[in-house]
């Protein structure tokens, strides 16, 4: 029996908040609800149970984030394909999560892919390199379900690992 | 590795500065020197302590814990210092030792006579208790009565910790220092005790009073003793816990109380009746005996084919069997439920008749958990602006009331609260009070760059505008500092707010902006003695158009 705690971070409208919904319920909605201080999901994998936290977007640093970020095993950076901005804001976010949790896993979430976008595979591979701590950067939809599982499990398989280690 | 390391060099040290005070603590027994101890206390607090206290009040507060309970916990913030002030000046200014006693007691205590007087007569009904990992919100463990009817305990968990953290927070950036101590609920609580690693949700029913909480106390006391070690170093993996002896010791907390007054109870009754006609009664009871031990072991029977069933396990079904005839209550999400707990109690041989008695509540809601989300929603919104924001919870029913700055906010919170199950009425009393929009950005000498500072606080007039229902106009004005031409000072007003205007609409491109430039500072400013506030554009919303 294994318990632990994620938590998604990204710049508002980013669409955390669909990507857990696809991959908790496996549903989504076109509508926009921009998500209130933190929302809590629990999802359960095998023999973990997965609490994952949905925090507001942001784009300024309030000094709440921290303590939602704390105890979390692992990060899921969500960026937007269609706004540049979000992209470059994960550096910010990255440190943000270091400076909280050191060395907790982290997954990358390049969303809205089924949108005409353009990203090359250098920048994706820039983005990856934004930390060591980064296990995988992946382009996602949480509209056509492309990659959600993906994303969620690798994180998974990576913190269980590090907690049986320990 | 390393990080184990570190924890053991400071356990170390913490333990050469600690041992000396918890030694004597321990020696000494508070009730009755309490002077004797302010003034041991004292000077050490001057020392090595209070930089170690500051640095790593977590630990003090776990290897303090035991000793001195949540007074440690509070003592160890700030009032810490103010507490042994206040003593010392007391012992100072030369009081009777007797006054001193007594102030520290009441003080230690926190009782008043009232309130010794009402816990007499007191009955609070602990319902559940939670352990929870503070730092994570994970739920270590947890008991329940059966009519708790926790529906999911590890995410009230979480949503209690982030409650926690917001109003700590809270509270920490307006310098009172004290933690969340509990959350209220129809007639219901939640109260919190924390150590430094874990803290305890107990859901109490009716009212509590220092009884009630001294237990509580106690029971997370002797939980830190024994396991606060494993409880620091919990990382996820329920194995390494010894989750089952934890639960005992909760255990405890659940039945203590109605136990002993049972006890009590039973005591007291001893009738007069017994004496005179012994034979009759003892053929009475042992008839009843017998028919109660066939109906426990029925009911034994029943609950045992229920609990194993594991589409009714999660689902707190109670069975009653009285002259073979069984009673099945409880709440269960959906009609299948209801109908197999049924056919689990018919297997059973021996039952006469089977009343159902199972309510189909289609979600099945605690009301403290519709409470609590409810009480971050808001604790949500009122942090993130000027709203304030109340309401109170009566099982289904929910009213809201206070000030919240635009209808748009409103619409979303009562769009949210609507897919919280359990809410069936909202008495809206919400009164909206928009948001102003006045800012004012400054510039250094010659320079139309947006400083950090400056960019801060567009964000943050972005998100007081994304609250908004309809983006307003919003009116740029550039004042001058007058030092230097006309000309150029107009072309850094125009360069100024050129930048402001792009910064904005890389972020929002419906905004919509009108400018003015002026050849003097804002009303009020000397820019002979304050030139750095005149140099400014100030930015106001236009909401009518
Ligand atoms: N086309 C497309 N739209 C998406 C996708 N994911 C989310 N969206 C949309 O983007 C908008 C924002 O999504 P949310 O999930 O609410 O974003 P968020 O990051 O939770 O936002 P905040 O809670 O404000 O921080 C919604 O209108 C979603 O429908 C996606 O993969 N593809
Ligand atoms: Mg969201």
């Amino acid at each position: 029996m294994f318990s632990y705690k994620i938590v998604l971070v990204g710049n508002f409208g980013v669409g955390k908040t669909s990507l857990i919904r696809r991959f908790v319920e496996n549903s989504f909605s076109e509508e926009y609800l921009s998500t209130i201080g933190v929302s809590i999901s629990k999802k359960t994998i095998g023999n973990a149970t997965i609490m994952i936290w949905d925090i507001e977007g942001h784009t300024e640093f309030k000094p709440i984030f921290k303590q939602y970020l704390m105890g979390a095993k692992g990060f899921i950076l969500v960026a937007d394909l269609l706004r540049q901005e979000t992209i470059e804001a994960l550096q910010n976010h990255i440190d943000l999560c270091y400076a909280v949790v050191k060395d907790a896993p982290i997954c990358i979430a390049l969303n809205k892919c089924d949108m005409p976008h353009e990203i090359s595979q250098r920048e994706i591979e820039e983005i990856s390199k934004l930390s060591p701590t980064v296990l995988k950067v992946l382009k996602t939809s949480a509209k056509e379900n492309e990659a959600v599982e993906d994303l969620f499990l690798t994180l998974d398989t990576r913190i269980k690992e590090s907690i049986k280690a320990d | 590795m390393s990080q184990k390391k570190k924890t053991d060099n400071e356990e170390e040290a913490l333990e050469g500065a600690l041992s000396p005070i918890v030694n004597r603590l321990i020696d000494k027994n508070f009730e009755k020197s309490g002077d004797k101890i302010a003034s041991q206390m004292a000077p050490l607090i001057g020392g090595a302590i209070r930089e170690q206290i500051k640095s790593q009040k977590d630990d003090i507060v776990d290897a303090l814990y035991p000793v001195m309970g949540n007074m440690i916990s509070k003592f160890v913030t700030k009032s810490f210092e103010e507490l042994l002030n206040k003593i010392n000046q007391q012992i100072q200014s030369g009081l009777s030792t007797q006054t001193i006693k007594r102030k520290l007691k009441a003080k230690l205590k926190g009782v008043s006579e009232t309130e010794l007087l009402l816990e007499e007569n007191a009955h609070a009904k602990i319902k559940a208790a939670l352990l929870i990992h503070k730092e994570s919100g994970m739920l270590l463990t947890k008991v329940e009565n059966e009519d708790a009817n926790l529906s999911d305990a590890d995410m009230l968990a979480s949503m209690m910790t982030a409650i926690r953290s917001f109003v700590n927070e809270w509270v920490a950036s307006n310098q009172e220092h004290q933690e969340l101590g509990e959350i209220e609920y129809g007639g219901n609580k939640i109260i919190i005790e924390a150590s430094g690693s874990s803290y305890l949700a107990v859901i109490v029913e009716g009212a509590a009073y220092t009884k009630t909480y001294n237990k509580i106390r106690h029971a997370l006391e002797e939980i830190v003793l024994e396991y606060g070690d494993e409880i620091q170093e919990f990382q996820g993996d329920y194995s390494q816990l010894k989750q089952e002896e934890i639960e005992k010791k909760l255990q405890e907390l659940l039945f203590k109380e109605s136990d002993t007054k049972n006890k009590q109870a039973k005591e007291n009754k001893t009738h007069p009746l017994l004496y005179i006609v012994p034979l009759l009664l003892l053929l009475f009871f042992a008839y009843k005996s017998y028919e109660s031990y066939v109906d426990e072991s029925l009911k034994d029977a029943i609950t045992h084919n229920i609990v194993t069933t594991p589409a009714l396990s999660p689902y707190a079904i109670t069975i009653d069997v009285e002259d073979k005839n069984a009673v099945l209550k409880g709440r269960v999400p959906f009609a299948y439920h209801k109908e197999l707990a049924y056919k689990k109690a018919a297997e059973i041989k021996g039952v006469t008749q089977i009343s159902n008695n199972i309510e189909i509540i289609p979600t099945l809601t605690d009301p403290m958990q519709v409470s609590a989300q409810i009480a971050y929603l808001l604790k949500g919104l009122n942090l993130s602006s000027a709203n304030r924001l109340n309401y109170t919870f009566d099982y289904k029913n929910l009213h809201l009331f206070g000030t919240i700055d635009s209808h748009k906010q409103k619409e979303s919170l009562l769009k949210e609260l609507s897919t919280i199950k359990g809410i069936e009425n909202i008495q809206d009393d919400i009164i909206v009070t928009p948001l102003k929009i006045n800012t004012a950005l400054y510039f250094g000498r010659g320079s139309y760059k947006l400083s950090p500072l400056a960019q801060k606080e567009l964000l943050s007039l972005l998100i007081k505008l994304k609250k908004k229902e309809r983006a307003p106009l919003l009116v740029l004005d550039a004042y001058s500092d007058m030092i230097g031409s006309k000309a150029k000072n107009t072309s850094l007003a125009q360069k100024r707010m050129q930048n402001i205007i792009d910064f904005l609409k890389t972020y929002d491109s419906k905004l919509t902006f009108k400018s003015y430039v002026h050849h003097n500072p804002p009303k009020g400013v000397d820019p002979q003695k304050d030139h750095d506030k005149a140099r400014c554009v100030t930015i106001t919303a236009k909401e009518e158009k």
